[in-house]
C-alpha cells in the first residue's frame, strides 16, 4: 500500500483509493489468523500518514467467527446498505477499534465474550508501539478473568521490554483489582 | 487453666472449648494464647469484639505479638474465615500456628449459624496437613443445645471445665456438610424478580440487578458488589452448571438484599471458594471466592437437582 501510494504521489495524483476483497479472512487461509493485527495496525502505520482511502469488502451478513467478526468490527466506519458512511451497523458484545497508541475496547469483557478478549489481547503485541495503550472507556464491564488476561498480556509485553497501560477501566475492574491486588499491581491502570 | 488438648505432638488439633463464665473464657482462651507467645508460635485471635478487648487486657504487654481480629467483621460471612486462617498460616511457613476462632456466638441468625457449622466442619479438611491448633470457644450459657451438639460433631476434641476429651459424636466433614444442605426457606410470595438466563445473556443478567438495585437500600458501592457477585455466579452456571440458570432477587423486611442463583451444577469440592485463588484460576473456585468476599452471607445448597447459592447483602 505504501509503495503504491508513493508511486501515485510521484505521478502527481492527490492520493489513492483502494478496494480490498477481505472475505478471504473468514476462511482458513494462511494469514487469516493475523487479520486483527493487520486491521489494528493499518490506521496508525498507513492511513495516518498517507492520502489513502481503503474500502474493505466483506460478505453480508457479517462473519460470526470470532476473529473475522472482530476484524469487521475494527473498522471505524462502515458503508451502510444505503451507501452512506456511518458507524458500524452491528455492534459486537465485545469489539475493538484502533486508537491512538493502541486500541479501544467496546462492550463488555465477560464469560460470554472471553474468546473475543483473548483474540484482541493476542493481537496487542503485534502493534508497533513500545508501550501499548488500551482504552476501556467504551467498556461497561470487565470481570476477574479479564483482569487476569490483561495482567498476563502486560507481563508478556514487559518480558519483551515493552509495556501496557490500561486507560479508563470500568468500576468493576477497579473493584476486582482490589480483590486481587497481585494481578492489579502488575497492571498499570489510569482513570 | 490452659486447655490441654494442644500438645507439641499434635500436627493438627481442632478443639471446641465450652465455657460458661467470662473468667473461664479469659483463663482458657487467654492461657492458650499465652502458651503460644511463650512458645514463640504465631497466634491469631479472631473472636467477637467484646471478647477481643477483654483478651487484650488479660494478656497485657504480651498482646502486641498476637494478631487480633474482630470475628463479627471477619466472620460476618462464615465463608470468608478459612481464607483468613489460611492466609495467616501461609504468612508463617514451616511454623506451627495457633488460632482462636469463635465463629458462633449468641445472636447469630440460624442461617449464619448453619454456614458457621459448615465452616467448622471444613476446618478439619482444610487444615488436616497443617501444623496448626485451632481453638473454637462456645458459650454454653447463650447458645442453643443444637448448636452445641453440632460443635461436638465438628470438633474431634472437646474441652469442658479444663479437661479435654475425644468427641464421641465427631462426624466426617463430608457428612456434616451434607447435613447443612437443608432446604432453604422459600422466597417471599411476592416482590421477587426472576430472570432465566443462558449462554450469551450475561450482560442481560447484569442489567437486571443493576436496575433493580436502585429500588433497594443498597448504596452504589454495594449495588456494584451485588452485580459482580451475580455475574460470577451466573458465569459459573454457564461454565459448570449446565449452561443455564435462574436468578431471583428480593429484599427482606430489614432491607437485606437477597440474590439466589440456581443451576444444574454440583459443588464437587466443598472447599471451593474458601482459599484465596489467583484471578487466573478458572475452576469455579475463583467465582465462589469472590462471592464470599463481596457478600455478607452466602448460603450454599448442593442437592441432586443442582446447586443453589443464596447471597445476602446488607445496606
Amino acid at each position: 500500500m505504501r509503495a503504491t501510494c508513493q508511486e501515485a504521489l510521484a505521478q502527481d495524483y492527490p492520493g489513492i483509493r483502494i478496494v480490498g476483497e477481505m472475505d478471504w479472512c473468514t476462511r482458513a487461509l494462511p494469514g487469516a489468523q493475523r487479520i486483527l493485527d493487520y486491521e489494528l495496525r493499518l490506521d496508525a502505520e498507513v492511513f495516518a500518514s498517507l492520502p489513502l482511502t481503503g474500502l474493505c469488502l466483506f460478505q453480508y451478513p457479517s462473519p460470526s467467527d470470532t476473529l473475522p467478526a472482530l476484524a469487521v468490527g475494527a473498522h471505524l466506519q462502515h458503508l451502510t446498505t444505503a451507501g452512506d458512511i456511518g458507524q458500524p451497523a452491528s455492534v459486537l458484545p465485545l469489539a475493538v477499534t484502533p486508537a491512538p497508541g493502541g486500541a479501544r475496547l467496546h462492550g463488555h469483557a465477560d464469560f460470554d465474550t472471553r474468546a473475543s478478549l483473548c483474540a484482541v489481547l493476542d493481537a496487542l503485541p503485534s502493534l508497533r508501539e513500545h508501550t501499548v495503550h488500551l482504552d476501556l472507556s467504551g467498556t461497561d464491564f470487565a470481570d476477574a478473568d479479564a483482569l487476569a488476561r490483561l495482567s498476563a498480556t502486560a507481563t508478556t509485553l514487559h518480558l519483551l521490554g515493552r509495556g501496557l497501560v490500561v486507560h479508563n477501566p470500568p468500576p468493576s475492574q477497579l473493584r476486582i483489582a482490589q480483590l486481587f491486588p497481585h494481578e492489579g499491581s502488575v497492571l498499570e491502570m489510569t482513570a | 487453666m490452659t486447655p490441654t488438648a494442644v500438645t507439641d505432638s499434635n500436627v493438627f488439633a481442632h478443639p471446641a472449648l465450652f465455657y460458661a463464665t467470662d473468667q473461664e473464657y479469659l483463663t482458657s482462651v487467654g492461657g492458650f494464647v499465652r502458651a503460644a507467645i511463650q512458645a514463640e508460635e504465631p497466634a491469631l485471635v479472631a473472636v467477637p469484639g467484646p471478647q477481643l478487648g477483654a483478651l487484650r487486657d488479660w494478656l497485657g504487654d504480651a498482646s502486641p505479638s498476637v494478631d487480633f481480629v474482630d470475628m463479627t467483621v471477619l466472620g460476618r460471612n462464615p465463608g470468608r474465615i478459612l481464607t483468613a486462617m489460611h492466609s495467616f498460616a501461609d504468612r508463617h511457613p514451616g511454623r506451627p500456628v495457633r488460632v482462636v476462632g469463635e465463629q458462633t456466638w449468641p445472636g447469630r441468625t440460624p442461617a449464619e449459624t448453619l454456614e458457621a457449622i459448615r465452616h467448622e466442619a471444613l476446618i478439619n479438611t482444610a487444615f488436616i496437613r497443617h501444623h496448626a491448633t485451632i481453638l473454637c470457644p462456645y458459650a454454653v450459657t447463650g447458645l442453643p443445645d443444637n448448636v452445641l451438639a453440632d460443635a461436638r460433631r465438628t470438633h474431634p476434641t472437646l474441652i469442658h471445665h479444663g479437661h479435654d476429651q475425644t468427641s464421641d459424636t465427631y462426624t466426617d466433614p463430608v457428612l456434616v456438610c451434607a447435613d447443612c444442605d437443608q432446604p432453604l426457606p422459600p422466597p417471599p410470595p411476592a416482590g421477587v424478580l426472576t430472570v432465566d438466563y443462558a449462554t450469551h445473556q450475561l450482560a442481560s443478567v447484569r442489567h437486571q440487578p443493576t436496575a433493580w438495585a436502585t429500588t433497594t437500600p443498597l448504596d452504589a458501592t454495594r449495588a456494584s458488589d451485588l452485580v459482580l457477585a451475580v455475574n460470577e455466579a451466573a458465569a459459573n452456571s454457564l461454565a459448570h452448571g449446565g449452561g443455564h440458570g435462574t436468578l431471583r432477587l428480593w429484599t427482606t423486611a430489614s432491607g437485606t438484599v437477597t440474590a439466589e442463583i440456581s443451576d444444574k451444577g454440583h459443588l464437587l469440592d466443598p472447599l471451593a471458594g474458601r482459599t484465596r485463588p489467583t484471578a487466573a484460576s478458572a475452576n469455579g473456585g475463583r467465582g465462589l471466592w469472590m462471592i464470599h468476599q463481596l457478600c455478607d452471607l452466602v448460603e450454599t445448597r448442593t442437592t441432586p437437582a443442582g446447586l443453589t447459592l443464596r447471597l445476602h447483602l446488607t445496606p
